[in-house]
């Protein structure tokens, strides 16, 4: 619960930063919808604790979010690693290409303040 | 009996911090792991676990693009090799350190951001006859931009 909510309250500020003016090519956008990974890792997390009022609660919020963020694609070509002998490490190549309207934007912006406020006005 | 035992390693953090064993893994973490990660940024996060010779342990983890990444894996003396590899979502292995004489740290960079799996395993002694070896396994993650 004390993950969620820490993850809750940097999603929400990433999305508080964001300038619509120049949404596409505003890089935060990009980490914002790279956050599309780690939902069903929530999610995982929660379920261990279902049966519990307050997590099933939380379950419900974060499948609100996750409902937002299936509408984001993101297209990931096959990772191929290559090592760099200049820096003595693996680079894992591949290209992602990443679907995101203002609008669905503006839907993860109000689905995670309305979250953040259920915690801070419960 | 032989057995492998897969332990999502999530799940594995959750009931170790009711344990008094975790506590003993994280010291262990911060003196043994954590040195490893060098002048990467260590990310905040402690993983360890108790692990039994031939067990394995899994972790998902999500890492970021233009951003360079260390992993370290460190068991306990008294444990054999630490195995590990790193997946894709679709299983394909990026990278096994068993090809490389069971490295403890692996440098590493992402074009594209993406989820990536890690399984960890504790080799075995064969020794048939004695208990299976038990240690902390400790998985630390630092960054660098």
């Amino acid at each position: 619960m004390v993950l969620l909510g820490g993850w809750i309250e940097g999603f929400y500020i990433s999305t508080q930063l964001v300038n619509m003016d120049n949404f596409a090519n505003d890089k935060l956008v990009g980490r914002i919808v790279d956050q599309k990974f780690s939902i069903d890792i929530l999610l995982n997390l929660l379920a261990d604790s279902r049966g519990n009022q307050a997590v099933d609660e939380l379950i419900d919020q974060v499948n609100e979010l996750k409902t937002v963020f299936d509408k984001v694609t993101v297209e990931t070509s096959a990772p191929r690693p290559v090592y760099d002998e200049a820096t003595q490490s693996t680079v894992i190549k591949s290209e992602s290409k990443v679907n995101i309207t203002k609008e669905v934007f503006n839907e993860l912006t109000t689905t995670v303040s309305l979250i953040r406020n259920s915690f801070i006005n419960p | 009996m032989k057995w492998t035992k897969i332990i999502p390693l999530t799940a594995l953090i959750v009931l170790a911090f009711s344990t008094s064993a975790f506590g003993q893994c994280k010291a262990f973490a911060k003196k043994q792991c954590l040195p490893e990660l060098g002048n990467y940024t260590h990310d905040g996060n402690y993983h360890a676990a108790v692990l039994v010779e031939g067990e394995e342990a899994e972790l998902y983890k999500t890492f970021y693009s233009d951003m360079e990444y260390r992993v370290a894996i460190v068991g306990e003396d008294k444990l054999p090799a630490i195995e590990f590899s790193v997946m894709d979502a679709n299983r394909n292995v990026l990278y096994s350190n068993k090809e490389h004489n069971y490295a403890s740290t692996w440098d590493f960079r992402l074009e594209a951001s993406q989820q990536l799996k890690l399984v960890i395993k504790v080799t075995k002694f064969n020794a048939a006859d004695e208990m299976p070896a038990n240690g902390c396994v400790s998985i630390m993650f630092g960054f660098k931009m």
